[in-house]
């Protein structure tokens, strides 16, 4: 039941790089998610004391990202709300769907993006580098993150900062 | 000549009295109009969000129920009640409620429960089923002033009929007729007492009442009497009757918790039975209207029975006024007080209090704080903040036991991605108007301040985890002539050692060394970016902790690092509302960066270090996968003992001392360190994925020397660096470690003891 519920991030992450208008319909079919599975680590000591076992995931390891229900639901109103152009409300929204899926690094970048609209290009960098470290295993998340960096660093004048930024997007596309 | 003077005397007495009157009148209209709407701000914590797939217990949403005192209810009729149904689900009629986001409905919903959390939610009301839903938070206090009078604002409207009508049959049978005093009811009760022999009854209008609780002290002389009769007129006069039921329905003194003083129907209901006044059975009226008599004397905690006899009292009056018939009347009789246990326990949250009072204080005037009614709704959580401070006296009784008695400590939790405060537990006794030591205990932060330095050198650029670094003596020439020579706890020198290991040991000489190459200027800068506001000295002895922060600012510098180099202000307070739900002011989540994610990154897996073989090994069993990292601090003479550390998304911040500042002997791993893990493993965490950086890969390298190694070598371990920079060449296992040199490969022997001794974590 639980397992079924879940809508990929992936499913989102698409949809949202595709156009800023395109929303998730609600009542579209969902791919079902495969198990979050942790990252296998390389080969471990075979003896000798513990030591850092659980290994930094690895670029691409991690096709996918499950999100709950409850939280892809808050995604999709804050989508609307921001295409309302209600930022204060979309941004709300989006610390609501923060607060259920820390984890995940769709309403991080959901987040930067409002608060990119928000002259706020300080959060906006900050919360896309979160949505890295979160989800810097996805590709898509990589494209989508560096690209509101690169749009941070511009709106605070950093060109060079910007074009880096840009490069590091364009890897990914 | 005489009647002549009689009339002067007659005059004068008269105009004094009218003079006297008009000062009375002038003071009454002016402290009633203010005192009316002197109304505290509300504090609630944190909403409970209930949706499929929110990893939330069936046990967890009761204890969240009976907090906001909802009540089991077979039929689910009327809102704010719940039925434990079979198979493990739970039914709730949830409460109307008002968000920031715009108003909640009342709902009827089912939650099904897996080993995960919540299943299943399906609606009962014919309406479609929500994906999300929130309970309403608990209230947890109000900012009140330095009278400590606090109070929750009813309206006449929104008062029980059985409540207004038993007040009055009680209190003043006449208030409607009278006009501020009641003579018949004075020589009533005169007669009373006359018969009785003592004071059995009084004859007091609730007017008269009202204007000795708002305007007079309690002494008792004729005086006050004749000001009390006179002001009661003047009221009436100036007032409507509903206007002085209203106000004396919010002003009436009902109970004291502490330096707080329950004032008012709504309060006391909120406080006495935990939920809001219209959904008060006639018992529980009824017990609150006998208590007006004496809230002291009728405590249904402390006094049971007194309260139990006084509430059947009442409700005898409500038979005989007809509200109640003969078997209404047995069953409510039959019913227990059911007043809420933890009456003492709603003190917990004193330190939370004392946070968001000076979070609001940047932002509101102190006369607006307690008097404008404001809702302010806190990122609290209820369940962590109950749970903490349990770890916290559950470990200095610990102590305690060991003979070290007389120690006090402070605790904050947070969210380790978003700043938001969790838990704030200000000592042993949290209660309102204690000392909050969050707030208040400014203690030197010894080792705390080492990141700092270590990130500033790893940010500058020329140092790796395993750059070589000198444990040797050190001799620093200070203003006034003087030498400073640090040296270690142990009072011993450890000579070359790998980056990451000086941290891990916190080995003071390494760090002085480390932080004069890199320069103070730098260290001071870092410290700034991680979020420290207070003062710096630029002095060496910076390096090893020369700097006096509180619980609460090493939290905000620990939030950096939690946050892979983020800086996020910490937040206690989501948004601010007027009385009547309107949003006035939202706190939004905010962050910069303060160090490279690549630096922050390095800084994080020596951080783990500590935890795996550092000062704070005693924590190297949590599961690896919620990568604890922190710190352990101490401060000459082992004062004070600190740790501050992160774990999944939990980051907790400890301090363990005297309030005299006395010696204590304890150290950050023996004083600290407990409450801490009691803290994260009671709590539990939630995993965070900590991806790679840019430009940063992992190699083995030796766990004590940080010479190359493979990965088949005891002690070998995975340390993250800058592309481009670290060892080399992997040696043949065992040429790095001390106690092998010269051997190539450890005989099976050998490797077995290391597979033991890692077996037993030793």
């Amino acid at each position: 039941m639980f397992k079924n519920g879940l809508i990929t991030g992936v499913a989102l992450l698409t949809l949202a790089a595709c156009s800023t208008n395109v929303r998730l319909p609600p009542s579209a079919p969902l791919p079902p998610a495969p198990p979050q599975s942790p990252a296998a680590a390389p080969a471990q000591p075979p003896v000798g004391a513990d030591t850092t076992r659980a290994a930094p995931l690895a670029r691409d390891e991690v096709p996918t990202l499950p999100l709950s229900p409850a939280a892809a639901t808050l995604l999709v109103q804050a989508s609307t709300q921001r295409d309302r152009r209600q930022f204060d409300a979309a941004a709300a929204t989006l610390e609501r769907a923060l607060r259920l899926a820390p984890t995940h690094p769709e309403p991080w970048l959901a987040l930067a993006a409002v608060r990119l609209e928000q002259q706020r290009p300080e959060d906006a960098e900050g919360l896309a580098r979160r949505a890295l470290s979160l989800g810097g295993g996805v590709r898509a998340v990589r494209q989508r993150a560096w690209s509101l960096i690169a749009q941070a660093r511009q709106a605070r004048g950093d060109m060079p900062g910007a074009q880096e930024a840009r490069a590091r997007a364009d890897r990914d596309s | 000549m005489f009647w002549s003077w009689l009339l002067w005397a007659a005059l004068i007495i008269l105009s004094a009295v009218a003079v006297y009157a008009a000062y009375l009148d002038r003071q009454i209209v002016s402290r009633f109009e203010s005192r009316r709407w002197s109304l505290p701000a509300q504090v609630y914590a944190r909403p409970l969000e209930l949706g499929i797939a929110e990893p939330v217990r069936q046990r967890r949403v009761i204890r969240e129920l009976e907090r906001a005192g909802y009540r089991l209810g077979d039929d689910l009729q009327s809102p704010g009640t719940y039925r434990q149904d079979g198979g493990g689900s739970l039914s709730i009629h949830v409460r109307a409620q008002s968000f920031w986001d715009g108003p909640q409905p009342a709902r009827r919903i089912r939650l099904g429960f897996d080993a995960t959390g919540i299943s299943r939610l399906d609606a009962l009301d014919g309406e479609p089923a929500p994906s999300l839903i929130r309970l309403d938070p608990e209230l947890i206090g109000s900012l009140y002033g330095a009278d400590g009078e606090d109070r929750v604002l009813v309206r006449l409207a929104e008062v029980p009929e059985p409540l207004l009508l038993g007040l009055l049959a009680v209190e003043d049978r006449h208030f409607s007729q009278h006009l501020g005093i009641d003579p018949g009811a004075v020589l009533r009760a005169a007669l009373t007492n006359l018969r009785a022999g003592h004071v059995v009854q009084g004859g007091s209008t609730l007017t008269q009442q009202l204007v000795k609780n708002l305007f007079l002290d309690s002494e008792r002389t004729f005086r006050r009497k004749f000001d009390e009769a006179l002001m009661a007129l003047l009221l009436e006069w100036h007032y409507d009757k509903a206007e002085i039921l209203e106000t004396y329905l919010n002003e009436v003194y009902l109970g004291q918790q502490g330096g707080r003083a329950i004032h008012g129907f709504g309060l006391a209901s909120a406080y006495y039975f935990g939920k809001p006044l219209g959904e008060l059975e006639i018992q529980e009226l009824a017990l609150l209207v006998g208590m007006v008599k004496g809230p002291t004397y009728y405590h249904p905690l402390r006094q049971p029975e007194r309260a139990r006899a006084r509430r059947d009292t009442v409700l005898g009056l409500y038979a005989q006024a007809g509200l109640l018939d003969d078997a209404a009347l047995r069953a409510a009789q039959a019913k227990p007080l059911g007043v809420r246990a933890n009456l003492q326990h709603s003190g917990d949250y004193g330190a939370v209090l004392g946070l968001v009072r000076n979070h609001l204080l940047r932002d509101y005037p102190a006369e607006d704080l307690t008097a404008e009614g404001l809702r302010i709704y806190t990122t609290i959580d209820p369940e962590a903040q109950t749970q903490a401070h349990q770890s916290l006296v559950r470990q200095l009784d610990r102590l305690a036991q060991r003979g070290k008695t007389g120690l006090q400590a402070a605790l904050v939790v947070t969210d380790a991605l978003t700043g938001e405060v969790h838990a704030v537990v200000g000592g042993r006794d949290d209660a309102a108007g204690g000392l909050n030591r969050v707030l208040a205990a400014r203690r030197p932060i010894g080792s705390l301040v080492k990141p700092a330095v270590y990130l500033a050198a790893l940010e500058s650029g020329a140092y790796t985890l395993v750059s070589p670094l000198q444990d040797e003596p050190v001799a620093v020439k200070v203003p006034g002539g003087s030498v400073w020579r640090p040296g270690n706890a142990s009072g011993r020198f450890y000579g070359e050692e790998p980056l990451f290991q000086s941290l891990a040991q916190s080995h003071n000489a390494a760090t002085v060394h480390l932080g004069l190459a890199v320069g103070l200027p730098r260290v001071v800068k870092m410290l700034k970016a991680l979020g420290v506001e207070a003062d710096i000295p630029v002095v060496p002895a910076l390096l090893l902790g020369a700097l006096e922060l509180t619980p609460i600012e090493v939290t905000q510098m620990y939030q950096t690092l939690a946050g892979g180099g983020l800086y996020t202000p910490l937040r206690v307070i989501r948004e601010v509302a007027s009385p009547s739900g309107t949003p006035l002011r939202r706190y939004p989540l905010s962050m910069r960066p303060a160090a490279s994610s690549q630096s922050a990154y390095l800084l994080h897996a020596a951080l783990r270090q500590v935890m795996l073989q550092g000062t704070a090994r005693a924590a190297a069993d949590l599961p690896a996968a919620w990568e604890a990292a922190g710190k352990t601090g101490t401060t000459d003479d082992l004062r004070d003992a600190w740790f501050a550390g992160y774990a999944g998304d939990q980051l907790a911040v400890v301090w363990v001392g005297r309030d005299d500042n006395a010696p204590m002997g304890l150290a950050g791993a023996s004083g600290a360190l407990p409450i801490w893990l009691d803290v994260v493993r009671t709590l539990g965490v939630r995993e965070i994925p900590r991806t790679l950086p840019d430009g940063v890969g992992m190699r083995w390298v030796d766990g004590t020397s940080g010479r190359a190694a493979g990965p088949e070598c005891p002690g070998a371990i995975q340390l993250p660096f800058r592309e481009g920079t670290g060892p080399v060449d992997p040696l043949p296992c065992g040429l790095s470690e001390a106690g092998s040199a010269g051997q190539a490969i450890p005989s099976p022997v050998q490797q077995l003891q290391h597979w033991w001794r890692g077996w037993l974590g030793q």
